[in-house]
């Protein structure tokens, strides 16, 4: 499977154009204004989005969101997005994929 | 009446503490006192200057120099702005929004304020030196009132006993711009002072400092995995917020907070637990001091020495340039009864609990009381229970408590309680809770649910049990004991929360 770009990242985000684009937030070179569907924008925070987007319990496999009896998600971590609920598991996975790779904005290019 | 153990507090204080420190520069540095002991003078001018604040909105309640854009800095993300000049007539400053404006309005981002995170401090100084310096500026020569030049925003020291009925009495003259209707006005009732014992005794405040933990004390970096707030903001700062000011009140909700005059005076001191832990501790263990502290401040206050914007849009500067005094241009004077207790206090009065379950007091109790649960205060909203192994594997585990994702974002307090598992917990006895209560922890909510706020409701509340088990190992390793989690808030189904053990932080 090849590695998350850019194109696989934002619409994955797309969710949280609508409340989020505009907001304030802060890191160590200065303020800005987060809109999740630019790519310079979240790559500026990504590390962040990837802490609040995984900020859920996870199953002893890793591989599903935790439930309590009521079937409701379960936040373990400050923040933890999107405040309804986690997105689909995967979706997380791909985000977090990517910032491991140093969130790459074009596709790999294919060797040979 | 105060409890042996509050009396104790209270009589180490006296005899131990620091003598009167005037933390400031010499010459005419403006020091903030507690707002009981201001002259009636100090007092008139601090008023003088925050009415002219409240004025300015008379004429454009959008003023970035007036009271309420101030206040929108700690209380809103954003704001919609007119574009034709708004009327003052029945405008209600309680206008926090999310997501894009309508027609006719444009977006402003005024704050907001950061909590649950370790530049939670220092933000709320940098927010207070702002309001300060346009304070002062509002009529420094005199000219309609008292000269403002150098009014300092007096602190209000909440784990004394009030002047007044409920407040200091400056906030409860009906006739002064310190007042707000929209507060509880009564006085505390025992149940309520019992209930807000950690809230408001300074040997907590003293643990935390002394023992020099600074993620413990004030939080965590925004990208840990784990961790959030510091305990000073959890434990006290939460809990005065929703508690002692009331459920309806303005200063219950963070996006209406600040609209109450007292949230300055009461962030003041909390400015002041800051300095006490720059001068115990220095600087050296505080994180993201490189972050910059987001607001859309007036371009007229000069900003505080070393200020830089950074890239992107104007704000408060780094976290760094907000940790000297002098340097921001006002002290503290701090008489005995405002000081903490000494570390010897503390060691004569935590010496009675050498082995957590084994003394009538459980050290948390010794300094802080037994709970916010009162029975005379209600009912619990939920108590959920879990067994913890005293091993060693244990000993750095970390107990959190969540609320469910879509939950409504309600205030409420969690009080710990660690126990043999053959002890049967009974809210009702005073004993079992002095005996066996670990720690409390609060959450301050918005009361709003998720589709009217744009971040989630549920911030875990975690705990640390390294030092019950290290309190345990040496006598019971091997048994299981049992924590019970009691939460203290509004009315909800026996699903309001998890309780779930991890292994390490």
């Amino acid at each position: 499977m090849s590695e998350p770009s850019w194109s696989d990242i934002e619409p994955i985000l797309s969710r949280g154009v609508g409340c989020m684009n505009g907001m304030t937030l802060t890191n160590d070179e200065g303020a800005f204004q987060i809109f999740l569907d630019d790519y310079d924008s979240v790559h500026r925070f990504g590390a962040l989005i990837a802490v609040v987007l995984d900020g859920w319990e996870r199953t002893p496999a890793g591989d599903a969101w935790a439930r309590d009896d009521e079937g409701r998600a379960i936040p373990v971590k400050p923040h933890a997005m999107p405040p309804g609920g986690p997105l689909d598991i995967a979706q997380v996975d791909t985000v977090k994929r990517w910032v491991e790779i140093g969130m790459p904005k074009e596709p790999p290019t294919p060797v040979g | 009446m105060l409890s042996w153990s509050r009396r104790l507090v209270v009589a180490l204080c006296l005899v131990f503490a620091v003598s009167s420190v005037a933390w400031a520069q010499a010459g005419d540095t403006p020091l903030r006192k507690n707002i009981d002991d201001l002259t009636a003078q100090e007092l008139a001018a601090y008023e003088h200057a925050v009415q002219i604040l409240k004025d300015r909105n008379q004429a454009d309640p959008f003023d970035r120099e007036g009271y309420y854009w101030q206040a929108w800095i700690h209380n809103c993300m954003r704001v919609f702005v007119p574009d034709q000049t708004a009327s003052a007539e029945g405008f209600n400053p309680r206008i926090c929004r999310f997501g894009q404006p309508p027609a006719g309005y444009s977006a402003a981002n005024p704050g907001m304020c950061e909590h649950g995170k370790d530049i939670f401090l220092t933000w709320h100084r940098a927010q207070l030196f702002y309001f300060e310096s346009l304070l002062r500026a509002t009529d420094p020569e005199g000219l309609t009132g008292p000269s403002t030049k150098n009014v300092a925003i007096p602190y209000w020291n909440w784990t004394r006993a009030p002047s007044g009925v409920r407040y200091p009495t400056a906030f409860e003259d009906r006739t002064s711009p310190l007042f707000h209707e929209q507060r509880q006005h009564n006085k505390l009732t025992e149940a309520e002072r019992r209930r807000l014992g950690q809230a408001t005794n300074p040997a907590l405040t003293a643990q935390l400092i002394y023992r020099g933990d600074w993620s413990l004390f004030g939080g965590f970096p925004q990208t840990h995995p784990t961790g959030g707030k510091g305990v000073f903001e959890s434990a006290q700062h939460d809990a005065m917020h929703f508690w002692y000011f009331g459920p309806n009140s303005d200063m219950a909700n963070p996006t209406t907070a600040a609209l109450d005059p007292g949230f300055w005076s009461f962030h003041a001191y909390i400015d002041l637990v800051l300095e006490f832990w720059l001068q115990e501790n220095g600087d050296g263990e505080m994180t993201s001091l490189d972050q910059f502290l987001r607001a859309t401040q007036p371009k007229s206050v000069t900003p505080a020495p070393g200020h830089r914007d950074g890239a992107g849009v104007p704000s408060m500067g780094q976290s760094r340039i907000y940790l000297d005094l002098s340097e921001l241009g006002y002290g503290y004077e701090v008489l005995p009864a405002d000081a903490l207790p000494s570390r010897q206090a503390l060691t004569a009065l935590l010496g009675a609990a050498a082995t957590f379950g084994q003394s009538a007091q459980s050290p948390f109790a010794l300094l802080a009381g037994d709970g916010f649960n009162q029975p005379e205060l209600g009912a619990p909203t939920q108590i959920a229970q879990l067994p913890i192994a005293v091993t060693e594997d244990n000993r750095d585990a970390v107990v959190r408590f969540t609320r469910p994702g879509g939950a409504a974002d309600v205030s409420f307090g969690v009080d710990f309680y660690f126990h043999p598992r053959d002890v049967t917990p009974d809210m009702d006895d005073q004993a079992f809770r002095q005996r066996y209560i670990y720690a409390s922890r609060a959450y301050w909510g918005s009361g709003r649910t998720p589709d009217q706020m744009m971040m989630p409701p549920q911030k875990p509340l975690s705990l640390s049990m390294t030092d019950a088990i290290d309190s345990l190992l040496d006598g019971d390793a091997g048994s299981v004991w049992t924590l019970t989690a009691v939460v203290t808030g509004p009315d909800q189904d026996l699903s309001f929360g998890t309780l779930s053990l991890t292994a390490a932080r």
